[in-house]
C-alpha cells in the first residue's frame, strides 16, 4: 500500500464502524471507509447491501445505530452551513412535478446561500439552461438527474455524494455523468458514489468500497483490485470479475 | 453566514408562492364563498327581514358567515398539504440536507403555513363581505358591517383558519402520508365528530364543548350549521382556547415525529 493510501485524519469522509438496525434487523452491520481528497471513490455492491442506509446515514437523514461518519472532520449535520460542504444527490426524482427548474433551484437557494446568477451558471454547467422554465413533471429521468445534479451544487460544495445516479440514464446520460465526474474531481473535487452496476463506473473510479450484506469486503484503489483478481469472462480482470471473486471469498471464510 | 431561521423561511415561502395547486385553491375557494354568501343572504333576508334593535346585527352576522363553515376543511388541509408535500415530492430530503435542525423546519413550515391561512382568511372575509353588503345593499338594509357582533365574527374566523391549519400541519407531520393525513382529518371532521356531538349533545354532555369541531364552531360564533346541534356553543374566547389546546397537541405530535423518525 502506498503511504498516500493510508486513511488521515484530515480525509474528507471517514465513516467508522456504521451499523444502522431496522426494527432488529441490520441492515448495515459495520460499515469503515475513507474517501480520498480530490478523488472518485466508488461505493459498490448489489442491490440491498446497504449503499442507501449508508448515505443517508452519513448525512444524518437516518440516525445510525452505532458508529460515526464524519464529514470534514465533523457529523454533517453539525456543520455551519451543510449544503455548502456535501452537495448530495439521493433521490433524482425529488423535485415538486409542478416546479420549473429555475423555480425548484431558487426553492433551496437560500439554503446554500446561492443567488440567481449562480443559479444560471448551475443551469448552464448542467445543460439545462434551455430547459430552465419547462416543468420538471415534463422532464426525462437524464434533466431530473442534471437537475439533482445542479441543485447539490448550489451551495458550491467540495464534496459530492450520489446514490445510483446511473439509475434509469440511457448511454448518453451515462457518459455526460462520467465526463461530469472526472472534471469535478480533476477541479479539486471529491466525490463518493454508489452504484449497483459495477461496469458503469469503472471507467471513472479512482478508489472503489464494496459491500455486501451490510459490510465492506474490500476498499482499496481500483487498479489495485484489479491487479489482485484472476481474469473474467472478458479474458482480464474486471471490476466485476473481481466484486464476485471476492464474494466467493467472503463466503468461503464463512 | 450561518443558515438561519430566514433562510428556511425562504424556502418555505418559495414553495407555496410558487405552487399552482396552492393558487388554485385559493381562486375556487374565493368562488365558491362567494356563491355561498349569496346563497345564505338570499335566504336570510327572505325570510327574517331585520329592525333596527340591538339583536339584528347578530342575526345580520348570519350574512357574514359563509368563511366559518369552510374554514375547519379548507385550513386543515393547507396545513396538511405543507407539511405532507415535500414528503409526497421526495423534497424532504432536500430540506433536511440544507436545514438539519429540524426544529427549525418545522418551525418555519408553522409560520408559513399560519401566515397564508391568515392571507386565505383575511381574502375569504373581504371577498364573502362583499357579496353581503351587496345584498344587504340591494335589499335596501343597513350594511352592519361595522357593527360589533359581525366585526368580532370577521375577526375570529381570521383566527380559525390560522389555528385549524396549525391543527393540519401537526397532523400532516405526523401521518407523513398526504391521502391518509388528508382522510383521517375529513373522516374525523365530516362523520366521527358530528355524529358523537349530536349523541352526546342530546344528553348535553359537556365533553361536547371540547371537541375541536364544537371548540371551532364556539371561536366563530356559529355558522350556519352549528344551530342543527343540541349543545349550545361556548364563548369565542372559551372555544378558541380550546382549539389552540388541539393545535398545541397536534404540533407537538408532529414535533416528536419530525425530530425522532428517519427522514424518508
Amino acid at each position: 500500500m502506498l503511504p498516500s493510501d493510508e486513511p488521515h485524519h484530515h480525509d474528507p469522509v471517514v465513516v467508522t464502524a456504521l451499523r444502522k438496525t431496522y426494527s432488529s434487523v441490520d441492515a448495515v452491520r459495520d460499515i469503515t471507509f475513507t474517501v480520498r481528497r480530490g478523488q472518485i471513490t466508488g461505493l459498490l455492491g448489489p442491490n440491498g447491501a446497504g449503499k442507501t442506509t449508508t448515505l443517508r446515514s452519513m448525512l444524518g437523514l437516518s440516525k445510525p445505530t452505532a458508529g460515526t461518519a464524519l464529514i470534514e472532520g465533523r457529523p454533517f449535520t453539525t456543520h455551519r452551513h451543510p449544503v455548502r460542504v456535501v452537495g448530495a444527490v439521493l433521490d433524482a426524482s425529488g423535485a415538486a412535478p409542478g416546479h420549473s427548474a429555475i423555480e425548484h433551484l431558487r426553492t433551496y437557494a437560500p439554503l446554500a446561500g446561492a443567488d440567481d446568477a449562480r443559479i444560471q451558471t448551475l443551469l448552464a454547467e448542467v445543460d439545462l439552461t434551455k430547459a430552465a422554465r419547462l416543468r420538471v413533471g415534463k422532464f426525462s429521468l437524464g434533466m431530473k438527474q442534471r437537475l439533482a445534479i445542479a441543485t447539490a451544487l448550489l451551495g458550491d460544495p467540495k464534496i459530492l455524494i450520489l446514490d445510483e445516479p446511473g439509475n434509469g440514464l440511457d448511454p448518453q446520460g451515462m457518459a455526460w455523468l462520467r465526463r461530469f465526474l472526472r472534471s469535478y474531481a480533476d477541479g479539486g473535487g471529491t466525490v463518493l458514489v454508489s452504484s449497483h452496476l459495477l461496469t458503469e463506473l469503472e471507467q471513472v473510479v479512482d478508489h472503489v468500497v464494496l459491500i455486501a450484506s451490510g459490510v465492506v469486503i474490500h476498499e482499496g484503489t481500483l487498479a489495485a483490485l484489479l491487479d489482485s483478481a484472476p481474469a473474467g469472462s472478458a479474458g482480464r480482470a474486471t471490476l466485476e470479475s473481481a466484486f464476485l471473486n471476492l464474494i466467493e471469498q467472503t463466503e468461503t471464510h464463512r | 453566514m450561518k443558515p438561519s431561521l430566514s433562510a428556511q423561511l425562504v424556502s418555505e415561502y418559495r414553495k407555496i408562492m410558487t405552487w399552482r395547486v396552492w393558487w388554485y385553491l385559493v381562486g375556487v375557494l374565493l368562488v365558491v364563498l362567494a356563491g355561498l354568501t349569496a346563497l345564505i343572504s338570499q335566504i336570510a333576508l327572505s325570510s327574517s327581514p331585520f329592525g333596527n334593535g340591538a339583536d339584528d346585527a347578530g342575526n345580520a352576522s348570519v350574512l357574514f358567515s359563509a368563511p366559518t363553515l369552510v374554514a375547519p376543511m379548507v385550513a386543515i388541509t393547507v396545513g396538511i398539504l405543507v407539511a405532507t408535500r415535500d414528503y409526497r415530492n421526495g423534497t424532504a430530503t432536500l430540506t433536511f440536507l440544507g436545514e438539519p435542525r429540524r426544529n427549525r423546519v418545522l418551525a418555519s413550515k408553522i409560520v408559513v403555513a399560519a401566515a397564508a391561512n391568515i392571507l386565505l382568511a383575511a381574502l375569504s372575509v373581504i371577498v364573502s363581505a362583499g357579496v353581503a353588503v351587496a345584498f344587504l345593499v340591494a335589499a335596501g338594509e343597513q350594511l352592519w358591517l361595522w357593527s360589533s357582533p359581525v366585526q368580532a365574527k370577521l375577526g375570529w374566523t381570521v383566527i380559525a383558519f390560522m389555528l385549524w391549519s396549525l391543527i393540519g400541519l401537526g397532523i400532516g407531520e405526523l401521518v407523513r402520508n398526504q391521502f391518509g393525513a388528508l382522510l383521517s382529518a375529513f373522516g374525523y371532521l365530516l362523520a366521527i365528530e358530528p355524529a358523537l356531538r349530536m349523541m352526546l349533545g342530546m344528553g348535553n354532555i359537556r365533553l361536547v364543548d371540547f371537541f375541536p369541531g364544537s371548540a371551532g364552531d364556539s371561536l366563530v360564533g356559529g355558522t350556519p350549521m352549528s344551530g342543527m346541534y343540541p349543545r349550545d356553543l361556548q364563548d369565542p374566547v372559551q372555544g378558541g382556547l380550546v382549539l389552540a389546546a388541539f393545535a398545541a397537541i397536534a404540533l407537538a405530535l408532529g414535533w416528536v415525529r419530525i425530530t425522532r423518525s428517519d427522514v424518508p
